[in-house]
């Protein structure tokens, strides 16, 4: 990272786990949290973030590097992203929390759709298991709803 | 090959940590998760997985969230002769405008064979009359139909406004979050004396704006030498009540009265299209700017046919001829005006000026005529009704 060209300020990101990321300020700035810390001036100390562990933050700077590129073409940005979201549930639950927390909308859209597209089309129990969701109705209410709505079961 | 590496290694990490609980995931969040699945996986969901959910997709404010996935979609509904309702979907976003078929309701086996016609829409659902199927000839009907998820409601017989030469509307009350069927035919009295005219008739054109209702009534002449008189009627949604009376900009030509006016919302207040009494070829848009103690019409725009279509001089149609067909849509704060012209339908930009043909999936141009066009961008509203 020291060997990038740019003449960009760095920042240092802190993360949950006491990592410390050296990251250019252009691309930090991706995240409006951060951004705004950028503006208000309180950006100079390496900015603790409490709610992002290390691995996850690393993800993240790497794809707000990604998308701070001038010279990457929306095609391009589009295979890198379909590429970038093959993770596992525990990585993409860290991810979205990291984006929600940050602030990043493009990479929160991105991870969104990503589960959305994961879970089209599942059974409801495995549903449950993703989320994991208790099925707090009882098998008579179960059985009472499935009667009143059999024309969404079929 | 060594960033390969890098993004292995990093996947290995980050699955490491292995607790993670989406049952934490912030609701917002969540929900913006299942907006985005088709409506099709969500209605299945919602009665599935638990009570949370349950509730969550039973909350008609689930429009208030942002379904940002959601294209805008139009419902276009075509009439065939001799055969019921067929009915189309057309995707605003998409370059090139063809209204893909859908597939056929449920709602047809209710009503005798083409002997339905759609009365109104209102986000995705639509409100159909007819005769019955069953029981004897001429048994009058009315039914809601949702396209969403096929599911339909019939409603009840009722005395006086159960009639063919009635008008409809279906309009959503936000007060107490559901829909309302509004009818009003001739014979219709206010307990209040708003009319000092007898009213003639009304005309099916009806557009809700901030909880009230919009029509165009006609007084019939008190004297034989008169014409009848155009005027809105007003009515207040979530009271049921009946308000002022407006009185028009100016007044239709006498033939074919009611299909040279129509009400459209655009950028938040009412207009009024009329065509021009004079020449038939120029449609005219008025705006209803609201004061403290009045109304005041304002002309926003003259459109003529020959401007939108390019109409072949030896074609003598004029906007009253195609105006039955003539429907209006706005489209983030793009209004369009549909057209059905020499058996095809035409779509106009009034921002942009430019038309563009409508193409319909598998059919030739001269087979159907477009009875309604409705909004779909609700369409998970929609698939809360029921």
């Amino acid at each position: 990272m020291s060997l990038s060209p740019s003449t960009s300020k760095m920042l240092s990101l802190k993360s949950s786990d006491g990592k410390v990321l050296e990251v250019e300020e252009h691309v930090a700035v991706l995240c409006e949290t951060i951004k705004s810390l950028v503006e208000d001036g309180c950006a100079d100390s390496p900015i603790p973030l409490a709610n992002v562990d290390g691995a996850t933050l690393g993800n993240v700077m790497e794809w707000c590097k990604k998308h701070a590129d001038q010279k990457a073409s929306a095609d391009d940005l589009e295979d890198w992203d379909a590429e970038f979201v093959e993770r596992d549930q525990g990585e993409l639950y860290h991810l979205i929390m990291a984006a929600n927390y940050l602030n990043i909308k493009g990479l929160l859209d991105l991870i969104c759709q990503k589960v959305a597209d994961m879970i089209k089309g599942k059974h409801p129990e495995k549903i449950r298991e993703i989320f994991n969701i208790e099925n707090d109705f009882t098998p008579e209410q179960q059985e009472q709803i499935r009667k009143d709505n059999s024309w969404a079961f079929e | 090959m060594e960033e390969r590496n890098k993004r292995t290694e990093k996947r290995a990490k980050g699955s490491l940590i292995e607790k993670n609980d989406w049952g934490l995931l912030p609701r917002d969040i969540l929900f913006d998760i299942l907006a985005r699945l088709p409506v099709k996986s969500l209605i299945k969901l919602k009665y599935c997985v638990c009570k949370l959910w349950f509730n969550f997709f039973s909350d008609p404010n689930l429009v208030e969230f942002n379904f940002q996935q959601q294209a805008s979609k139009l419902l276009i509904v075509l009439r065939k002769s001799g055969i019921d309702h067929e009915y189309f979907s057309l995707n605003f976003q998409e370059k090139r405008m063809e209204a893909k078929k859908l597939t056929c309701s449920p709602i047809q086996h209710c009503f005798r064979k083409g002997g339905s016609s759609a009365q109104a829409s209102c986000d995705g659902l639509i409100l159909l009359s007819g005769n019955r199927k069953d029981g004897n000839g001429s048994q009058f009907q009315l039914a809601v139909y949702n396209y969403i998820n096929h599911t339909h409601e019939l409603l009840p017989w009722i005395e006086r406004l159960s009639e063919h030469n009635a008008c409809y509307s279906l309009v959503h009350d936000p007060s107490i979050q559901k829909y309302k069927v509004v009818g009003a035919n001739e014979k219709w009295r206010t307990s209040r004396p708003l009319f000092e005219q007898r009213l003639k008739r009304v005309s099916s054109i009806v557009e809700a704006l901030n909880g009230v209702l919009y029509w165009i009534a006609f007084l019939g002449p008190q004297n034989y030498y008169e014409y009848e008189v155009a005027c809105i009627q007003t009515l207040d949604i979530a009271r049921e009540e009946f308000m002022e009376r407006i009185e028009l900009p100016c007044q239709p030509r006498q033939t074919f009265a009611s299909c040279n006016l129509n009400l459209l919302v655009i950028k938040g207040s009412l207009c009024l299209t009329i065509i021009n009494p004079a020449s038939g070829d120029e449609l005219d848009i008025w705006a209803l700017k609201e004061y403290r103690f009045y109304h005041a019409w304002i002309k926003q725009h003259t459109i003529t046919l020959s401007s939108i279509v390019h109409k072949p001089a030896s074609l003598a149609t004029n906007f009253s001829q195609c105006f039955l067909k003539l429907l209006f849509v706005v489209e983030s704060c793009v209004t369009y005006i549909f057209i059905h012209l020499n058996h095809r339908l035409f779509c106009y930009n009034m921002e942009t000026r430019e038309q563009k043909r409508i193409a319909i999936e598998g059919e030739d141009s001269s087979s159907y005529s477009p009875e309604c066009i409705t909004r779909l961008v609700n369409e998970k509203k929609s698939f809360c009704w029921k």
